[in-house]
């Protein structure tokens, strides 16, 4: 019983002596509405929120060992906090003009941007990234960490190791990169596309434009293509295994994967589907 | 356009402008084992006489030639497409280039083409590698592990289509699958060496 007793108290306090001191940071910096920002933290978290305002406002707090530090002029700032580990942790919340450029880079923190329209570049080592917002080019990109975005850019280019990427929207020109990371995909690419996996499983729920070409290379994941009713491409598969809207083909698997072309609504519309997988399954359907 | 840019040119200017060379070559010097392969295959002008080209005595051959390189282009094209696209009832993709000598000839380029860019691949890793093994004990745990994990699923999928390449050298689906994994794993070597370092 006061062994008990003794954990129950040891876990109550674990946290508290986990947490360094901190010292809140409450910083202005002024930013033109197109200007550029660069933002690194080590570890914690930061939220950077886009707002209509020609500044730059961080708030939050950080540890006392770490440094805060901001600078530059209307055309182009960075900031950041200096340090590593839980020595660095920091929570912070960065608001700055929604078009912006912005830069962010978390080495194990995670990254959250919101409402931002200007082109964003953002990244985590091993935290997650997570955009949601209305920026017409996004480029983010972790190792470990999950990355998701909610939006519909232009240009699209998101990458991970081990690390999920979930995708809901459309955009025109996208290309997704994991190892052995999940991809999904809700929406879809309207002109031109690629998604690459060593062993990452690959989710396309989406439709196919005319005249565009996407896709998706993965050496051992499976891949499951839910197009919608009515879809108008050439549907390109070389796969071991198959199930194509009910017709399953099984290869030798003594031999190279085999390749099966399918005419999706008569595929007059030039767009063409092409998946590929060294000995993962491919599944398509379609309500 | 201006008033000024339909009047016709000076004479002086015309002149000066006729007297002007109709082509200049680059120098000698520069690239010689490219400007030894550029003369070999130099185009010859089909006329040096000052008539006018579209003569209709000097149409045939070119149409003639028109013919031979459509001819050729359309054969080239349909014997790429029978060997690298598949069939609609779901044959494979990867039909045998020949028989005989002939096909052990190309399977055997083949393999070599396959060797060459393996062997490529594999010297720009090992650089890019180096430089990560110099950086590894300044980078986080949790990356390191997830570096770790990620090139050994990379170096195994690289085994297994190299195996299947080896079975099946004429295969563009395998090695194009290759190449994509390949370029994976060099891209995720150049990630891991931008990432920031801790300064412990």
């Amino acid at each position: 019983m006061p062994y008990r007793l003794f954990l129950v108290i040891a876990c109550l306090l674990a946290p508290f002596t986990a947490v360094p001191a901190q010292q809140k940071i409450d910083r202005r910096l002024q930013l033109d509405a197109t200007g550029m920002f660069k933002f690194f933290l080590s570890s914690g978290a930061v939220r950077v929120v886009g707002w209509d305002t020609d500044s730059i406002a961080v708030t939050g707090t950080i540890s006392t060992k770490s440094q805060f530090y901001l600078g530059g002029g209307r055309q182009g700032a960075k900031g950041g906090v200096e340090g590593d580990g839980v020595e660095a942790m920091a929570d912070l919340i960065v608001r700055v003009p929604r078009r912006a450029r912005l830069w962010v880079r978390g080495g194990e923190a995670d990254v959250r941007v919101e409402g931002m329209s200007g082109p964003l570049d953002c990244g985590s080592a091993s935290g997650s990234v997570r955009i949601e917002g209305s920026s017409d080019e996004v480029v983010a990109e972790t190792m470990g960490g999950d990355l998701v975005l909610v939006g519909s850019p232009n240009y699209l280019r998101l990458k991970t190791a081990t690390g999920r990427v979930d995708w809901s929207g459309t955009g025109e020109d996208g290309a997704i990169t994991t190892v052995s990371g999940r991809v999904t995909v809700h929406g879809g690419m309207t002109r031109r596309g690629r998604i690459e996996t060593v062993t990452g499983d690959v989710r396309y729920d989406g439709g196919i434009a005319a005249g565009s070409v996407l896709a998706i290379d993965t050496h051992a994941g499976n891949v499951d293509l839910r197009v919608p009713k009515g879809t108008n491409a050439a549907l390109v598969v070389t796969a071991a295994i198959s199930d194509l809207f009910g017709l399953r083909s099984m290869g030798d698997p003594a031999k190279s994967p085999s390749g099966i072309v399918q005419e999706l609504g008569g595929a007059t519309s030039g767009a063409t589907l092409t998946i590929r997988t060294f000995k993962g399954r491919v599944t398509a359907t379609s309500p | 356009m201006t008033s000024h840019e339909r009047d016709p040119l000076p004479e002086r200017l015309r002149s000066a402008i006729d007297g002007l060379a109709r082509e200049i070559e680059p120098r000698r010097d520069a690239w010689p084992a490219i400007r030894s392969r550029i003369d070999a295959e130099r185009v010859v002008p089909l006329h040096t006489d000052g008539r006018p080209p579209c003569r209709a005595a000097r149409r045939w051959p070119v149409a003639a030639a028109a013919v031979l390189v459509i001819a050729a282009s359309t054969v080239t094209m349909l014997a790429s497409n029978r060997q690298r696209r598949p069939t609609a009832d779901g044959a494979a993709f990867n039909t045998a280039v020949g028989v005989g000598a002939g096909a052990a000839r190309v399977a055997s380029d083949r393999r070599q083409l396959v060797a060459d860019v393996c062997n490529s691949y594999d010297a720009a890793a090992d650089d890019l590698q180096r430089v990560l093994v110099a950086r590894r004990a300044r980078l986080s745990p949790k990356t390191v592990q997830v570096l770790e994990s990620s090139l050994r699923a990379i170096d195994q999928a690289i085994r297994e289509a190299r195996a299947a390449l080896e079975v099946d050298p004429a295969s563009q689906d395998l090695m194009d699958l290759l190449d994509s994994v390949y370029r994976q794993k060099l891209d995720l070597l150049r990630r891991a060496n931008a990432l920031p370092l801790h300064s412990s």
